[in-house]
């Protein structure tokens, strides 16, 4: 299958007033078409960070940005601001975390999703209004043509993220980044939006990225799981290799952190010690003050992503041995 | 339903500080040393003559009944008379108040098209050198007094270039100067209002998605950011305006224009109780009018506020 998306060896680096916080430090991965891909990930690894870096809306006051990103053959970090403008909404769309702030308190829903419609498509106002109320009744919203007038305050949550989902697929784009896109949702909800996003980035035969913190929710809908561990990916595998043959001792951790309800009791591992500060991250691989196997290698040496098998990818100096070296 | 209930609620509440204002006015006046009937009377005048002005003024009255009197006066819209003409204080300041809202209106209309574009720019561009050109200016401008910067407009463009008119009223170019005064003094609230708000709405979270959907810069900034700030400008304008339409007494003064401003003063200097009490009766009615105005734009600008019982609700 052909790659839609590579990304490689990203760097994303946020200047503050005495320190520079590495979020993102040397990511390289790839989104094969028409493929759900999740980057797993705790709160402040970085995967939130590189989602923005890849629509390119990260303030470039004090963000700086290394490597590259090749989306359908360009990359996107030599275009100018007007060409990525183009871009966005058109061929990538982003659902946001939490929508009831990404939506403007100010303006209806209706003229949030229409906005897309004319702008970058063209439309009247009457032709967006009505192909609007059609997205919002394909994603779900009842009496859409009431809500078409609605403001977001006056929408639940799950009816506002319904909202940013027609938004997101107003133009059909190739690619989708979907931001933690139920982690601000109730439980209940969550798995119904989790199945529309679904359904319909296969409808479309689009590509998604899932940003999530939740293995399950990775577990759920993606075809390849990325586990990011402060700025770094550590493995890279199926879903099947990532949650039944995890190889990294942090993917191994993560899973432990999972509640299974059909698996024998077993008391959940929390991980011990806490997500390193990013402005001094730890020497050698990220993971050696937290890991139960470190050796005096995973002080000194930052191990190399390696194939252990086809497609199945991993960072850890245990495995630097066995397979062959990838750089 | 709801606005209508709101209106009256509002209202009443009007009314309590309309009166409140009347009040505090009518014993400062009247506590302050200084007796208009001599004042009236003249030099050399005899005791009999000045207690002759002060029976005809009602002024012979105890506090207490002249407060009842001036309270039931109001009541009926009698403002009572000027003492200084003799003429009705409600005609004296109905006559100036055109002159007054003329005023107001043409140097907020100034202040709000050079400072909301100014304070929109000193935002996009933070901390660059326009920015500091920007935030310096504003700053002068709040600092030189007004009675100051009249008089060099006069001097600059009356006496020297001899372009405009130095002080009255007839043609619209009387109207520059005094404008230009007050306009340069709001300017400096509105462009650090408007700087503020910009740059508080560009740190929202709707402004980053609103560019992921592609939305061209021009247009995330004049339709989704300045929706949101315009909230705020929309409060310190109607302040503002609000204060104006009571007059600018010492633009009015220096330019010599006929508004309730220089009248208010006028009266002060003449001990004319009546005429103060009766032009600040109305700048306070006023006032509080435009206040309500100002509350009830924000249900337009912003969908979030409800109208609810005697206040609002966000």
């Amino acid at each position: 299958m052909n790659s839609l998306l590579k990304v490689n060896d990203l760097k994303v680096h946020y200047l503050l007033a005495n320190s520079v916080v590495r979020a993102v430090d040397g990511v390289t991965f790839d989104l094969k078409e028409n493929e759900i891909f999740s980057l797993v990930g705790e709160s402040g690894s970085g995967k939130s960070t590189l989602a923005y870096a890849i629509a390119r809306l990260l303030d470039s006051s004090y963000v700086r940005i290394y490597g590259e990103i090749i989306f359908n053959g360009i990359n996107l970090l030599e275009l100018s601001e007007i060409e990525m403008e183009k871009i966005r909404g058109n061929l990538i769309s982003m659902i946001p975390q939490d929508p009831s702030a990404a939506l403007n308190p100010a303006y209806t829903v209706g003229e949030q999703i229409a906005e897309v419609l004319r702008y970058k498509k063209g439309l009247t106002h009457k032709e967006a209004r009505d192909l609007s109320i059609e997205l919002m009744k394909k994603v779900g919203i009842p009496d859409a043509e009431k809500r078409y007038l609605n403001y977001p305050h006056q929408l639940s949550g799950g009816m506002n993220q319904r909202v940013v989902i027609a938004i997101a697929m107003a133009l059909r784009p190739r690619l989708i980044i979907a931001d933690e896109p139920t982690s601000a949702l109730d439980v209940t909800v969550q798995a119904r939006i989790l199945e529309l996003l679904t359904g319909l980035v296969k409808e479309y035969g689009s590509t998604m990225l899932l940003i999530t913190h939740d293995l399950g929710v990775a577990a759920e809908v993606s075809d390849r799981i990325g586990v990011m561990y402060a700025g770094k990916l550590m493995e890279i595998g199926s879903k099947e290799e990532i949650l039944e043959k995890p190889l990294h001792p942090y993917t191994q951790a993560l899973l432990h952190v999972v509640p299974r309800f059909h698996k024998k009791k077993r008391r959940l591992k929390p991980i011990a010690g806490m997500v390193p500060n990013l402005s001094s991250p730890p020497s050698g691989c990220r993971f050696h003050p937290r890991c139960p196997y470190r050796s005096k290698e995973c002080v000194l040496q930052e191990p190399l992503m390696v194939e252990v098998e086809p497609g199945h990818w991993v960072s850890c100096n245990l495995y630097a041995m066995e397979a062959s070296y990838h750089a | 339903m709801a606005l209508v209930r709101y209106l009256i609620k509002r209202f009443f509440g009007l009314l309590i500080v309309v009166f409140g204002i009347v009040t505090i006015l009518f014993l400062i006046l009247n506590l302050t040393p200084g007796d208009p009937a001599r004042l009236i009377a003249g030099i050399g005048a005899t005791e009999e003559d000045v207690e002759m002005i002060r029976k005809s003024l009602g002024l012979d009255k105890p506090l207490h009944i002249r407060y009842i009197l001036y309270i039931s006066g109001l009541l009926r819209l009698d403002l009572g008379k000027s003492i200084r003409t003799g003429t009705p204080v409600l005609h004296e300041v109905l006559i100036r108040l055109p002159n007054t809202i003329v005023l107001a209106v043409s140097s907020m209309a100034l202040a709000l098209a050079i400072g909301i574009p100014l304070g929109i720019v000193a935002a996009v561009r933070t901390s660059s050198l326009l920015d500091y050109l920007i935030i310096t200016l504003s700053i002068v401008g709040n600092s030189i007094p007004v009675f100051w910067l009249g008089l060099m407009f006069i001097v600059l463009f009356s006496v020297k270039l001899r372009l405009l008119p130095a002080g009255g009223i007839g043609t619209p170019l009387h109207l520059v100067l005094p404008s230009l005064t007050i306009a340069i003094y709001l300017l400096s609230y509105i462009i650090r209002f408007t700087r503020t708000a910009v740059l508080d709405a560009l740190r929202q979270e709707f402004v980053r998605y609103a560019l992921s959907k592609g939305l061209p810069r021009r247009v995330v900034l004049y339709k989704h950011v300045l929706r949101n700030a315009l909230i705020p400008v929309l409060t310190i304008t109607g302040l503002q305006f609000g204060a104006l339409l009571g007059g600018a007494p010492i633009t009015e003064t220096v330019f010599a224009w006929p508004g309730i401003g220089k009248y208010i003063v006028d009266s002060i200097f003449a001990k004319d109780y009546p005429a103060v009490q009766g032009a600040v009766f109305i700048f306070a009615l006023i006032y509080a009018i435009v206040n309500l105005v100002t509350d009830l734009l924000y249900v337009v600008v912003d969908p979030r506020v409800k109208l609810e019982g005697g206040g609002m609700r966000e």
